[in-house]
């Protein structure tokens, strides 16, 4: 009832509740017998014809349908008293959805947490060979990595394919692990005003694509490969074969995470871009990300 | 004269119904013992390793003998609910209420709390004797004994009940141990007490104010079904008289008036009184009338299955068009289940979209849609399935392993992907299938829809 400033609708509900109940219980006692219209043997009616001849019988109740009044009563009257529904009154049980979430979640824990802690100790490329375990951490990947790396794993525009052997930040299994634990923050910043605006921008965009060995304008090329060696040669390296260190991508190969349009390319340079991978440890626990670990592994073999 | 009071709830009349032999005695005694011959032994049969009857609910499958059926053939249950429903129509229009007389679990389990009844505390007359009598030891050794074998047969009942849910020959040793679910000891405490107090104390009850059946059973009856009945016209006017006498010469009919329809009846009606919702159609009056007409010398069937043309003087027509048309839609869903359960496929397969992107440009001409594929192997045999694509051209399918394995039972998801040649396709969404089979079965296979997105 948090959603009123005074206890006056608590006080309110909880009042009408229990003078309902209490008018139910009068109803109930003070209507055990009823007037008999005669005392012959011959069943009581209602009164009402239908049809010119059609009579209803008004026979008694049984006896258990009384019962099963009172049996209502109690039931109503115990269960507000154990639960919340008296206005803010939270009920002897102190039950609430939040505290039956939490138990079922420590009881799911309890339950599945050890199938996972087995893995706590494994090696990770020893695991990525273990099929029971490569079959739980699928079920792993399709639910907390697949909705943006695909079910096949194979990513989306900004989003890296984990099943080539390309990789941002190295492909030793400990530095997989800290990606998919602590999460990464790429960032790749604009360069326009540092290029003399979209001119220059074009320039690196068009050496860019030359060094990945696409299609570019060799003019422009030449122009962009001056100013990508004093700017972005920082992270990307002289060569342009990136910085796994630093997340810098390597820009000879054939991999394009954010795509190989000249456009795509431009604006990329210009404007910059951020990516993340959240940090997983905190969701899925230490014995789960080392799981989806081994399975991305064994994904690129 | 308002001011007589009555009360408005009505204490139940015990009712002791006589005990009664004869031919429909016999008959019901046949389903009493058949049915709770089946109910109980049932569960203890094994099939292929397994229970032939477990309805697993935590795991969604249904075990009926070599059958699994699955969350997803619910229409078969449906179906047979409908049989079930137009079975009773049929057998009501043709011969009145033998659903409650012979074959209702309230009837079934009543009739054995009768005979246990009988055993432990002596006939009609004794036990009301017993009921008029004040407390004594001999009383009580005999109500606690009877209790207590009611309460032992219902435990048992409830005992089978939970067995079709959960494995019985697990249940059974864990009962004695005391290792058993809170869940299934509340099953079979519920179940003891619900058995105990339907077929204890409620009988009769059940029937008249509770079930409703009882009720639309009647609805259906016309002037040609068979209904238990009295008939008045040999019949009255009643009386007792000597056995030596001819009634006709006394103008009198055939009925003594000697209560014994009444005695035996378990919803304690006088059938003499005409055709009553409350008649079950046990048929117990019948036999009793006719012992008595037996040793009255007189003949049987003053009481009988009989029909409201007959009793009129005209004939009876048991084929009439509602009889058809029953018979006829119980004929076609009975072939149509049958038909469906043995072409059933025991494989289902759900096509999911990824969600995060409509489709993956690879490279300047290929695009990737991807896919998750579940596989539900309904079978009871493990099976490696095939998968490929159907209706859609410049496509291949990548697979991280083109065989999967599904045991017995199980469900697989697996990742695939269609990789198209955008450029030679019609753009936007194209429908094609997925067509999952078992390797090296060729008849279990299935084609599942699936839509594919190109740029353009």
């Amino acid at each position: 009832m948090a959603d009123f400033d005074s206890q006056f609708w608590s006080f309110f509900v909880g009042i009408v509740t229990l003078a309902s109940i209490l008018g139910v219980v009068l109803l109930v006692v003070c209507n055990l017998t009823r007037a008999k219209v005669d005392d012959t043997d011959s069943p009581q009616t209602t009164g009402h014809v239908w049809d010119e001849d059609l009579l209803e019988y008004d026979n008694p109740l049984p006896r258990w349908w009384l019962y099963l009044f009172y049996i209502t009563l109690v039931f109503g009257t115990a269960y507000l008293l154990l639960y919340p529904g008296l206005g803010s009154f939270q009920g002897l049980l102190n039950w609430n959805q939040i505290g039956q979430y939490e138990a079922e979640v420590a009881k799911a824990e309890k339950k599945f947490g050890s199938i996972f802690d087995q893995y706590l100790q494994a090696d990770i490329v020893e695991l990525a060979k273990n099929e029971a375990a490569m079959k739980s951490a699928s079920r792993v990947f399709a639910q907390s990595c697949a909705v943006c790396h695909g079910s096949d794993a194979r990513g989306a525009p900004g989003i890296p394919n984990l099943r080539d052997d390309d990789w941002i930040y190295g492909s030793e299994p400990e530095t997989i692990l800290t990606t998919i634990q602590n999460g990464r923050m790429g960032i790749m910043p604009g360069w326009e005003a540092a290029l003399g605006g979209s001119e220059g921008v074009r320039n690196v965009a068009e050496y860019v694509l030359k060094l990945g060995s696409l299609q570019a304008d060799e003019a422009r090329a030449q122009k962009g490969e001056t100013q990508f060696k004093t700017i972005c040669a920082t992270c990307h390296g002289v060569d342009g074969k990136g910085n796994p260190a630093l997340g810098a991508m390597n820009l000879t190969d054939d991999v394009w995470v954010h795509g190989n349009s000249i456009e795509k390319l431009s604006e990329i340079i210009g404007k910059g871009v951020q990516s993340q991978m959240p940090a997983h440890l905190d969701i899925l626990g230490e014995g789960k990300t080392k799981l989806v670990a081994a399975y991305v592994i064994s994904l690129s073999n | 004269m308002a001011d007589i009071q009555q009360e408005l709830y009505q204490k139940r009349e015990k009712i002791y119904p006589r005990e009664v032999h004869g031919l429909f005695a016999f008959l019901r005694l046949v389903g009493v013992v058949g049915l709770l011959g089946l109910y109980f032994l049932l569960p203890w049969f094994s099939w292929g390793g397994r229970q032939s009857l477990l309805f697993d609910l935590p795991e969604r499958k249904f075990y009926v003998f070599s059958l699994i059926f699955w969350p997803q053939d619910f229409v078969v249950l449906t179906i047979l609910m409908i049989i079930l429903g137009v079975s009773l129509f049929l057998f009501t229009v043709l011969a009145g209420r033998l659903w409650c007389g012979y074959s209702c679990p309230q009837t079934v389990w009543t009739e054995v709390f009768l005979w246990l009844e009988r055993i432990i505390e002596g006939s009609r007359a004794q036990q009301i004797k017993l009921d008029q009598a004040a407390w004594s030891i001999r009383k009580f050794r005999l109500k606690f004994s009877k209790h207590l074998a009611w309460f032992a047969i219902s435990f048992w009942t409830a005992v089978t009940f939970v067995g079709y849910f959960t494995p019985i020959r697990e249940l059974l040793p864990n009962l004695v141990e005391f290792a058993i679910h809170p869940w299934t000891a509340f099953w079979i405490l519920f179940f003891t007490l619900a058995t105990y107090m339907n077929a204890g104390w409620l009988r009769e009850q059940v029937c008249l104010h509770m079930c409703p059946y009882a009720r639309f059973q009647s609805a259906m009856f016309d002037k040609n079904t068979l209904i238990i009945s009295y008939d008045s016209k040999r019949g009255e006017p009643r009386g007792s008289r000597s056995r030596k006498i001819n009634p006709r010469e006394m103008g009198m009919g055939d009925c003594i008036d000697c209560t014994m329809c009444v005695q035996v009846c378990p919803t304690g009606i006088d059938i003499r009184k005409g055709l009553q919702y409350e008649c079950i159609g046990c048929a117990a009056c019948i036999d009793a009338c006719n012992d008595v007409m037996k040793k009255m010398n007189y003949s049987t069937g003053l009481i009988r299955y009989t029909t409201e043309n007959e009793l009129s003087g005209q004939p009876t027509k048991f084929l009439r068009p509602q009889v058809f048309i029953y018979a006829a839609i119980l004929s076609v869903l009975v072939i149509a289940v049958t038909y469906g359960i043995l072409v059933r496929t025991p494989l289902d397969v759900d096509v999911i979209r990824d969600r995060n992107i409509l489709y993956r440009q690879v490279d300047e001409t290929h695009v990737d849609n991807v896919y998750t594929l579940r596989i539900l192997n309904k079978s009871s045999n493990e099976y490696t399935y095939g998968i490929d694509i159907e209706g859609i051209e410049h496509s291949v399918l990548l697979m991280n392993n083109p065989d999967v394995f599904v045991p017995a039972g199980g469900v697989v998801d697996v990742p695939v992907t269609v990789r198209s040649i955008a450029k030679n396709m019609a753009g936007g969404s194209i429908e094609f299938a997925f067509r999952v089979w078992v390797l090296n079965t060729p008849n279990i296979e299935i084609f599942e829809k699936a839509r594919l997105v190109t740029p353009n």
